[in-house]
């Protein structure tokens, strides 16, 4: 069976039985889908580069996730918070990842880093030391301005944990950032 | 706002810009930025271009470099920043100090605190809790000594985070013996009983106890037990005795009196003072002594029965508190030896105590001290000191230092099936409460799945198992649903596809009904279910018999549609063991 993607109106490609996906372009439209990726792509894209640390990396989390989006489209109630929360989890696997990578490659395919200014490197690296479920938290509420509540939805926990990861997470910073 | 936290908004912002500075994603243009503050007329990213096409390199790198984990067995797993690696361990090196909340390691191994709003009443001990599968309902309570009676109570939405108040019966009496079965609280006093329905805010009286005067209640699968006194003759000592409430008839129904009562005094008075609760194993309404020895009445068999007290060790027996975990009937235990005393735990598995090495437990004394189970977990509320949390599978333990429950005496601890809500109790010994009306909950540590936790957290939970040169993992769980109906997932198998990269729900074995804590097992199962090749499924429709109806089961979720519960539950339960396996038989 044929598993065709489409993304913003375009149908991208099709998945086979292995999970590897053969990419073709084929105009279509999809209006709604459209706006929706207007809105948000850049957000999105810079909330995933700052949970990851790397733009290559949010760039193929985002897109995984306005295609899961597309795919899910007459599904869902909320597509934005849906996005968000794809987002978030991309991340998730991109940083697990990431581990296994850099013990076994040895840095290789690592990214061109990107010039910064030295507080941000400083906060970069604090935040790379966050748990990752500390780091969503810190990010969201502090880049994104999510209420306690939307985060909890977005990790699935309740809002007491969000308080809880948010106080261990602020705490490790502190240290971090002198 | 803190500096730390307006440092945070203006730099993630800032960073968030470096990185992504004015081109959207792929294009490589001149589109304006956008971000949360400004929206984004930004333009869509060209699929065309092959700068944003998936990378099937890289993955096959990360492939490559997962099959050399596979093949070696490394014990090296996907982490974040401050990567911890996780074994599956026996018994714990005791004495380790968490701060509150627990962070780092002991947050992984003991959970977190987090504090919860202001009640609606004031504080107060003992006050009377139950879990209703959506709220921790708190009623009546009194001063520490018992000496006043409060006659008002409050509802905790974990959920949402919010308390309401619960109206009050006409009869005003406070109530201080109740346990929430079916979907209703049941509170006695004296010779009487009233029920409330939290669902319409109603109370109803419920007729006399049949002569028996409540100390204490459990809530059985099919039915409320009160447990408590009867007296024949006006200067005769009380007997106790069982009674239960009939349904159909509305009414109670008395059980046989106990009547060995000369050598067990000790228990008999512990249970009238209200100093221990009665225990329901899934079997046997068990009252425990704080001498160290119990009586037991089965509700099937319409019998008592001593259980004789644990032997410890070395030295003597002196004083102990019983509790149910995942493991069985468990008791907190004060040995005295001569090198003085000393907490100890036993658990009674197939009849045979079995003592673990959880010793030695920083309790001073054991009779003011809360001890509430959440599975394989305890949670020790102490007048002396911060919380304490036991492993009670491995028997190691947290104490949870500077925490806003420490030195709290008479509190009230609900088990949610995901998290323990603590509330109440006064400041006595030491300082430490800033105000006990604000509560708080403990979430377990991530080897319990929890509530909304994706295909991930299991398969983290898989990998933690280190089965990395394995096909498939079996991971054992239980999980206790509210309204005194056990339920629970026997086996969960996760599959691993190295093709995929991934990990997924191969097939579940979903039983429920009585669990049997004497043997750990799951008694005449309600439920027997089994679902097979849910593969990448975030829903399942989970078969089982016809008797049983329908039930959901999501990522972790069931309904057990046939108990008449409206919402979906969270399948939150301890894992009881992991075995790496090259093959599976369908359910486990």
């Amino acid at each position: 069976m044929r598993n065709i993607l489409q993304v913003w109106g375009i149908v991208v490609g099709e998945m086979d039985s292995s999970g590897y996906r053969q990419w073709t372009a084929v105009p279509a439209s999809d209006g709604e889908f459209g706006n929706l990726f207007d809105r948000e792509q850049v957000a999105m894209l810079r909330l995933a580069a700052v949970l990851t640390g790397s733009v290559g990396d949010a760039e193929d989390v985002v897109q995984d996730a306005f295609a899961a989006v597309h795919q899910r489209w007459e599904d869902l109630d909320r597509p934005g918070a849906y996005l968000r929360t794809s987002v978030v989890n991309g991340c998730r696997m991109v940083v697990r990842h990431r581990g296994v990578e850099s013990r076994h490659l040895n840095g290789r395919d690592a990214e061109v880093a990107v010039e910064l200014p030295s507080h941000l490197v400083e906060l970069r690296e604090a935040v790379s030391k966050l748990d990752y479920r500390q780091r969503v938290v810190v990010v969201l509420r502090y880049f994104v301005d999510l209420p306690d509540k939307e985060i909890a939805e977005v990790l699935g926990c309740r809002p007491s944990t969000v308080r809880s990861l948010a106080h261990r997470g602020l705490a490790l910073l502190r240290k971090e950032l002198t | 706002m803190t500096a730390i936290e307006e440092r945070l908004r203006a730099d993630l912002r800032e960073l968030a810009r470096h990185m992504v500075p004015d081109q959207p994603l792929g294009s490589h243009g001149s589109s304006p930025v956008a971000d949360p503050d400004d929206g984004s007329n930004a333009r869509p990213f060209d699929l065309h271009d092959p700068s944003i096409q998936r990378r099937p390199g890289r993955r096959v790198l990360v492939a490559f470099a997962l099959l050399v984990i596979g093949v070696s067995g490394i014990g090296i797993w996907w982490a974040s920043g401050d990567d911890v690696t996780q074994t599956a361990t026996s018994a714990q090196s005791p004495t380790t100090t968490a701060e509150f909340p627990a962070s780092g390691g002991e947050a992984e191994r003991f959970g977190t605190w987090a504090p919860i709003p202001e009640a609606p009443i004031v504080s107060r001990s003992h006050a009377v809790a139950g879990w209703t599968g959506s709220e921790v309902l708190l009623w009546a309570g009194s001063s520490l000594d018992r000496s006043f009676a409060y006659t008002d109570g409050a509802a905790y939405d974990p959920l949402t985070d919010t308390w309401r108040t619960i109206p009050v019966p006409g009869w005003g009496h406070p109530g201080l013996v109740s346990t929430f079965a079916g979907s209703r609280l049941y509170v006695f006093a004296k010779g009487g009983a009233s029920s409330f329905d939290p669902s319409t805010g109603v109370w109803t009286d419920l007729p006399p106890t049949d002569g028996l005067v409540a100390s204490g209640a459990v809530a059985a699968v099919d039915a409320v037990w009160a447990v408590g006194s009867v007296s024949f003759g006006q200067d005769a000592r009380p007997n106790l005795a069982v009674a239960r409430f009939d349904e159909a008839t509305q009414h109670w129904v008395r059980g046989p009196v106990f009547e060995g009562l000369a050598g067990d005094a000790p228990v008999v008075d512990a249970l009238m003072s209200l100093e221990r609760d009665p225990i329901w194993t899934g079997s046997e309404v068990v009252v425990w002594g704080s001498a160290g020895s119990g009586l037991a009445y089965d509700t099937g068999k319409e019998t008592w029965r001593r259980i004789p007290a644990p032997v410890p060790p070395s030295g003597v027996l002196v004083d102990s508190t019983a509790v149910m975990t995942s493991a069985g009937l468990t008791l907190i235990a004060e040995i005295d030896d001569s090198g003085g005393p000393t907490m100890s735990m036993v658990t009674l598995v197939g009849g045979t105590w079995v003592w673990s090495d959880a010793d030695d437990l920083p309790i001073g004394s054991i009779d003011r001290v809360k001890v509430a189970s959440a599975g394989d977990w305890l949670v020790l509320l102490r007048p002396d000191g911060a919380p304490i949390i036991v492993n009670a599978a491995t028997g190691s333990w947290s104490v949870a230092v500077d925490g806003p429950l420490a030195g709290l005496e008479g509190a009230s601890a609900v088990w949610t099936g995901s998290e323990m809500v603590v509330w109440g109790g006064v400041a006595t010994s030491i300082a430490g409460i800033e105000d006990p009306s604000t509560g708080a909950v403990w979430t377990p540590p991530t080897d319990v799945i929890a509530a909304g936790e994706d295909q991930a957290a299991a398969s983290d939970m898989a990998r933690t198992g280190r089965c990395e040169d394995a096909s498939h993992v079996v991971a054992t769980f239980t999980a206790r649903l509210p309204q005194g109906v056990s339920l629970g997932v026997s086996s969960m198998v996760l599959s691993r596809d190295p093709g995929l990269e991934s990990w997924y729900f191969s097939s579940a074995r979903v039983i429920g009904g009585p669990f049997d804590g004497s043997t750990a097992t799951w008694a005449q199962p309600a439920f027997d279910g089994v679902h097979v090749d849910a593969y990448n499924t975030p829903n399942l429709a989970v078969p089982i018999n016809e008797a049983a109806g329908s039930m959901g089961f999501g990522t972790n979720s069931l309904r057990p549609a046939n108990y008449g519960v409206d919402d979906w539950f969270q399948l939150d339960g301890a894992i009881a063991s992991r075995d790496c396996v090259s093959a599976v038989q369908p359910g486990g």
